[in-house]
């Protein structure tokens, strides 16, 4: 295989030819992750030549395809003449993945294990599962309560047509209905109905919602504002088709490290045997006393730097200039390995299994025997390693303190170190524990027998490695501590803050310990400190414990959710394991009852747990994260947010919006979400108006037609209603835009209309249907008055009939629009009057039943002075309402449209702001004077002012005991049945 | 917190706007309105029912299906008002449903159009082709069988007057809908006779009592035109009318009249946009008087952000 060729099938390698055995693979496409992997040969393999390759023989033993890119165990056993018949293992180390790339490699050999759907690419690539946005649901209802209106019609107006055709048509000689019909003629009358009434749901609506919904997701593609222009990474929408969701998020999931955090990781203090380093100047590396005592040699510092330097998967590369460079797996050993290096404790060369280090101009070789990986159960690594001037054999180990320190020889005092990671962690920086011990030589070998049977065993593999590990990872010397920095990302304490405002709450999930994640959670705003905030700890080992405390937890906040303190809980891994296996129920009404939650040391089953508890009280949820652990939560959630960071593209290929930094979510949030949900429930609802409109005319008719079904309209104006008259003006909705996207930012407050579904519920749907009635009526009577006797002519009757839901149509569409781009007009009035050159046309043909009735209708007055009669009563009402409520009833939506009109655009924002700001200001003040001016009591009046205020109910639930009677609309968003 | 009351300048545009649009509306639909009503008042229109009147016997639809006895019958019309021609002549049925879902489709386009088409008969049924050899009928479908019958011949002080019954259908119709190389065959033969028979000398397009009937009416009660007068008739003259009162509209209780009437830019006589707009008009002036005095009551100030809920003190909560 040559460098650049991509891979189509997962090969076991046999023969490489590049630096030492081993090829080294690109696997962005497969995983996202920029830097190189090492895939070496099989030692069984390892010094074969080249002619040798095509006669070896051998068996491959591997196991059923599956889709984890992590691991591939197999064993391979040659047959003579290649050496004996020793089983020997496979690992995803002597793997190419399909579709990676080689680099730094001349050529690889390899045998194809997997092809097709079978290899790791093919079985994940998996169908997604469809997800359904809340408002498609709503529709769906809609759509079904209209289908049972529409059987109702069906169903009575079939039997009152049979009714009066015995009792009536039968005596219309003109008609001569045969006496003696079959029984089944009495279906022909409500098979008419049926007809004329299957317009009544829009079949257009699932063309024009998909439409529009595409072009959501084009707005987010496109969005300058989105554009990372840091790693040059436009935001995506990967789906299509959630894009309204968005708009109605209620709980954002949050991962921490790579998604608040940058992900870039800088060594910054470190407490080596007890001595702090780097405390003074926050940055250990510049710390004089450390640059001393590695200039002394300290012995300690010597160890340390070594373990920072060796114990690790770090490969350096010799850059043309001379330069080194480290290619990592983790931005752990990145950052440890840098610093070290800074610290002239340099990794030269890692050359297969032999290591080179230069320490002030002085070589030393390392053999590295054996690697104990990382994984997230065991939370530590090391690396056995033979000193090669020495000859002794060391084990390097690092790792998390609460895997660590249990490791110490017994006898040594690791309270500074403990002391140490707790001070770390408050600074809110990432803590290792490095430690060393030596290894007897005959417990080396003893040892790596049976770490090779673990290896080698396709059983449990990695839960008996971990095994085999524990029983070499003891005694350690603990020799320090380090501390890295991850830096929050820019913008996120106030994208959080403005999130928050909108009332959405935020549960971050992760994997890091309690006090890291608590003091990332105050950075970034998401919980406020004493006195403003309040944290609740839950924890506990044992199943009583952690009952306990949830029960002490549930209860303070039950007592104080009515005051103004910003309450939040914090819940580890293991205490959460214990809740969401016995203690469910109590949990979801904590979780109903807190906006804020910090869940640390989580495994990704548990954050897809969480999310998946969420969705169960019917909240929209919304996960977002970077890194491969965030998979499942991501796709668990409503809406999962990929960032596309350092830790590789995993979240983002399983997401349904990829974007390059944190701080965008709120403008994908605020500004695409909230539009494309008013956008989608104007549309939505419109396409319902105009349909019914259509059918209500068509009924009325039937009252003066004999009940017989008789379409009032030709089936050309029919067909042209929905696909040309009415479809094209409505479409335009994707550019409208209620208040302007600084508006929505500087009032967030405004996303809760869409959380709580303001703009598309029964009760708005029962608004339009009664508008469609409405305008059917007013259409209908005006016709047939002033189209009566001598006029009464059919098609031009329906042509006035079809005219006046055209116009109304036009002025409906004006009226609902908020804003108005040339297109928007365009569209409204160049439709009306492409209505009458298609309809000229039409006229203008002599076999089409509409022959010349354009044009006869044109030339009378008569025709203009209905049309303007029927917008005039038609729109008059509507218009008169809309002001009235704008005007005395208004919605917030209406008081910021009003404030950004009647300012114009140049004040608007300026004085808005100022006013806003000033009245924070005063409430600041009243709230320092009068505590009970919480800030949650903003949301009150909002949700009372309209029935439609929630969507839930507000069923008694068990905590209503101990709330006063106020709080229920103090916290509506937060009171929902469960 | 800072209250605004009233506001100032732009804020009361929006305010303005509304309250000048139902205004203007006003303004603007009570002189159409009047003017369309003025229009309507100002023709002429006799509406004269007949169909009680002019059969004596007890058994009405005995009476009119029987072929036999004579059907001519005698009106009287006094003109009230000076009536300037030309006058249009129209019949009136009521409680007709010519646009009964099994009739207005009962008619074959082609069939009126071209020649070769004497056979395409789809869509007639009941009356495609004639009861004894199954041949064609031209023109085919239960409309063309219905065709209205009662004939009127007037005669003012007197004195006979023609009737002009040329051009009474639409041009359009005579030109591109009715062939004038089709003629009429096999129509009104089989047992039960529907309506009028037609002369088979002449052809379709010049058969323009059958054109105008059909031009199918919309509704129940529709009027469709019988000729014209061309003369003026003054106030108080007589019309006497000899009425063939031919047609059955006994048997399914429709009513049938006879309408003279003059007509205006709007149409025949018809208050109902007239009435409509003064109204509309009316309302809307009164609305936006409404609108006027319900801001000078309570005025509220536009876009004011302390109306935000959120931004709102709320006295009600107890501190």
């Amino acid at each position: 295989m040559q460098e650049i060729v991509s891979t189509f099938a997962e090969m076991k390698l046999f023969h490489v030819k590049s630096l030492g055995s081993r090829a080294v693979p690109k696997t962005a496409a497969l995983d996202g992750e920029i830097d190189l992997k090492t895939r070496a040969s099989p030692p069984p393999c390892v010094g074969l030549e080249f002619e040798q390759l095509h006669k070896i023989k051998g068996v491959i033993e591997c196991p059923i395809p599956d889709k984890d890119i992590r691991r591939f165990d197999a064993n391979i056993r040659l047959f003579p003449p290649f050496i004996d018949n020793d089983i020997c293992p496979l690992t995803i180390n002597n793997t190419l993945l399909q579709s990676c790339y080689l680099r730094n490699t001349e050529w690889a050999c390899g045998v194809a294990v997997y092809t097709g759907n079978e290899t790791k690419l093919g079985m994940s690539r998996g169908v997604p599962e469809p997800k359904l946005t809340a408002m498609d649901a709503m529709i769906d209802k809609l759509t079904g309560a209209i289908f049972l209106f529409q059987l109702t019609v069906v169903v009575v107006l079939g039997a009152a047509g049979n009714v009066w055709k015995d009792m009536e048509a039968r005596k219309q000689w003109y008609v001569k209905y045969d006496d003696n019909e079959p029984w089944y003629q009495i279906l022909v009358i409500p098979l008419r109905f049926e007809l004329l009434c299957s317009i009544m749901i829009p079949i257009s609506i699932k063309v024009s919602l998909d439409f529009v919904k595409s072009l959501y997701a084009k707005f987010i593609d496109w969005d300058e504002d989105m554009y990372d222009l840091e790693n040059d990474i436009p935001a995506h929408a990967a789906n299509t088709a959630i894009s309204e969701d968005l708009g109605q998020v209620e709980y954002i999931l949050t991962d921490k490290t790579g998604t608040l955090t940058e992900n870039k990781m800088i060594f910054r203090r470190c407490c080596i045997g007890g001595t702090f380093y780097g405390n003074e100047s926050g940055d250990a590396l510049r710390d004089v006393e450390l640059l001393n005592a590695v200039a002394n040699n300290s012995p300690h510092v010597i160890k340390f730097l070594k373990v920072m330097t060796l114990c690790n998967t770090v490969i350096p590369i010799k850059s043309p200039s001379g330069s080194i460079l480290y290619k990592a797996q983790s931005q752990d050993e990145d950052a440890l390995v840098n610093a070290a290096a800074n610290l002239h404790m340099v990794l030269v060369s890692k050359n297969g299994n032999n290591a080179e280090i230069h320490f002030n101009w002085r070589v030393m070789q390392y053999e590295i025997l054996d690697i104990l990986e990382f994984t997230s159960d065991r939370k530590r690594m090391s690396v056995v390693v033979l000193d090669c001037q020495s000859g002794k054999i060391f084990l390097l180990s690092k790792g998390a303190d609460e895997a660590m320190l249990p490791c110490a020889y017994s006898g040594q005092k690791t309270k500074t170190f403990v002391d140490a990671v707790d001070k770390y962690a408050q600074l809110g920086l990432r803590t290792l524990c490095l430690g060393w011990r030596e290894l007897e030589p005959e417990e080396y070998t003893k040892w790596s027998q049976s770490f090779k049977e673990a290896n080698s065993s396709l059983n449990d593999r990695e839960w008996r490695v971990a095994e085999v590990c524990q029983k070499l990872e003891h005694s350690l010397e603990i020799l320090g501590a380090s501390a890295i920095e991850d830096r929050l990302q820019d913008g996120v304490p106030e994208t959080i803050e403005i999130l928050r405002q909108s009332g959405i709450n935020f549960w971050m999930l992760t994997g890091d310990k309690q006090s890291t994640a608590i003091q990332i959670a105050l950075l970034c705003n998401l919980i406020s400190s004493e006195p403003k905030g309040q944290l609740l700890h839950i924890n506990g080992k044992t199943q009583d414990e952690v009952a306990r405390s949830l029960e002490r937890v549930l209860l303070t906040m039950r007592i104080t959710s009515s005051e103004p303190k910003e309450l939040a809980f914090v819940v580890d891994g293991w205490a959460l394991e214990i809740i969401l296996s016995h203690y469910t129920e109590a949990f979801t009404e904590l979780s109903v009852l807190s906006k804020t939650a910090l869940c640390c040391r989580v495994t990704p089953s548990q954050k897809a747990q969480l999310v998946k508890l969420l969705k169960s009280c019917d909240y929209r949820t919304l996960a977002i994260g970077d890194g491969g652990n965030d998979v499942r939560m991501i796709q668990q959630a409503d809406i999962g947010v990929g960032i596309s960071g350092r830790e590789g593209l995993q979240a983002a290929r399983a997401a349904d919006y990829s974007i390059g930094k944190f701080r965008f979510l709120k403008r994908l949030i605020l500004v695409h979400g909230r539009y494309s949900y008013n956008r989608t429930a104007f549309l939505s609802q419109y396409s319902f108006y105009k349909s019914l409109l259509i059918c209500f005319i068509q009924i009325l008719f039937s009252f003066l037609s004999g009940i017989a079904g008789t379409s009032l309209f030709n089936s050309v104006s029919l067909m042209a209603y929905n696909v040309f008259y009415t479809s094209i003006p409505v479409l335009t909705t994707v550019l409208d835009k209620d208040l302007s996207e600084k508006t929505v930012m500087q009032n967030p407050e405004i996303l809760l209309y869409c959380q709580a579904g303001r703009l598309l519920n029964p009760s708005t749907f029962a608004g339009w249907f009664g508008r469609s009635l409405y305008h059917a009526i007013v259409i209908f009577l005006i016709t047939i008055h002033a189209y009566a006797n001598e006029k009464s002519e059919m098609e031009e009757l329906s042509m006035v009939a079809l005219s006046g839901s055209i116009w109304l149509q036009a002025f409906v569409v004006t009226l609902e629009m908020n804003s108005f781009t040339f297109l928007q007009l365009l569209a409204i009035w160049g439709n009306l009057i492409a209505f009458y050159v298609l309809n000229f046309f039409i006229s203008s043909i002599p076999t089409s039943g509409m022959y010349t009735i354009m044009f006869r209708l044109c030339r009378q007055p008569s025709y203009w002075i209905t049309l303007v009669l029927i917008s005039g009563v038609g729109m008059g009402p509507v218009l008169a309402l809309k002001y009235f409520r704008y005007t005395y009833r208004p919605s917030a939506i209406n008081i910021l449209q009003k404030a950004e009109r009647s300012r114009g655009p140049m004040y608007t924002l300026v004085n808005l702001e100022s006013q806003l700001r000033s009245d924070k200001d005063n409430m600041m003040v009243a709230g320092s004077t009068a505590p009970a001016k919480n800030k949650s009591s903003v949301y009150e009046p909002l949700l009372s002012d309209s029935p439609m205020a929630s969507r839930r109910s507000l069923g008694p639930s068990s905590f209503d005991v101990f709330q006063p009677a106020h709080s229920r609309t103090s916290h509506p968003r937060n009171i929902k049945a469960n | 917190m800072q209250t605004h009351r009233g506001g100032s300048g732009t804020e009361h545009i929006a305010h303005a706007l509304v309250i000048g649009a139902f205004s203007l509306i006003g303004v603007i639909f009570v002189p159409i309105g009047l003017a369309s009503l003025a229009a309507s008042q100002n023709t002429v229109e006799l509406i004269d029912r007949y169909d009680a009147e002019c059969v004596s016997a007890n058994d009405k639809v005995g009476f009119i299906q029987d072929t036999k006895t004579d059907k001519a019958c005698t009106r009287k019309i006094t003109v009230p008002k000076p009536m300037k021609g030309p006058i249009h002549i129209y019949y009136q049925l009521e409680n007709f449903y010519q646009n009964h879902r099994r009739y207005v489709k009962s008619r074959n386009d082609k069939q009126l159009l071209y020649k070769d088409a004497a056979s395409t008969i789809t869509n007639c049924e009941p009356e495609a082709t004639s009861e004894d050899g199954g041949a064609p009928i031209v023109p085919c479908g239960l409309i063309a069988w219905s065709l209205f019958n009662d004939t009127y011949s007037f005669s003012l002080n007197k004195k006979a007057v023609e009737v002009n019954k040329k051009n009474i259908a639409w041009d359009s119709d005579k030109n591109k809908k009715f062939g004038s190389d089709v003629f009429p065959s096999n129509f009104q033969k089989g047992g039960l006779i529907g309506g009028a028979k037609l002369n088979e000398k002449i052809p379709l397009s010049e058969q323009e009592d059958l054109i105008v009937w059909m031009r199918t009416a919309a509704l129940p009660t529709f009027r469709k035109l019988y000729g014209r007068i061309e003369s003026d008739i003054m106030a108080s003259d007589e019309i006497t009318v000899v009425i063939q009162n031919n047609y059955n509209t006994y048997s399914f209780g429709g009513t049938k009249a006879l309408v003279l009437s003059t007509t205006s830019w709007i149409g025949g006589r018809n208050n109902f946009i007239g009435v409509a707009y003064v109204a509309i008009g009316g309302i809307c002036l009164f609305l936006a008087m409404g609108f006027v005095i319900l801001y000078v009551i309570k005025p509220r100030a536009l876009g004011d952000p302390n109306y935000l809920s959120w931004n709102k003190e709320n006295p009600d909560h107890p501190n």
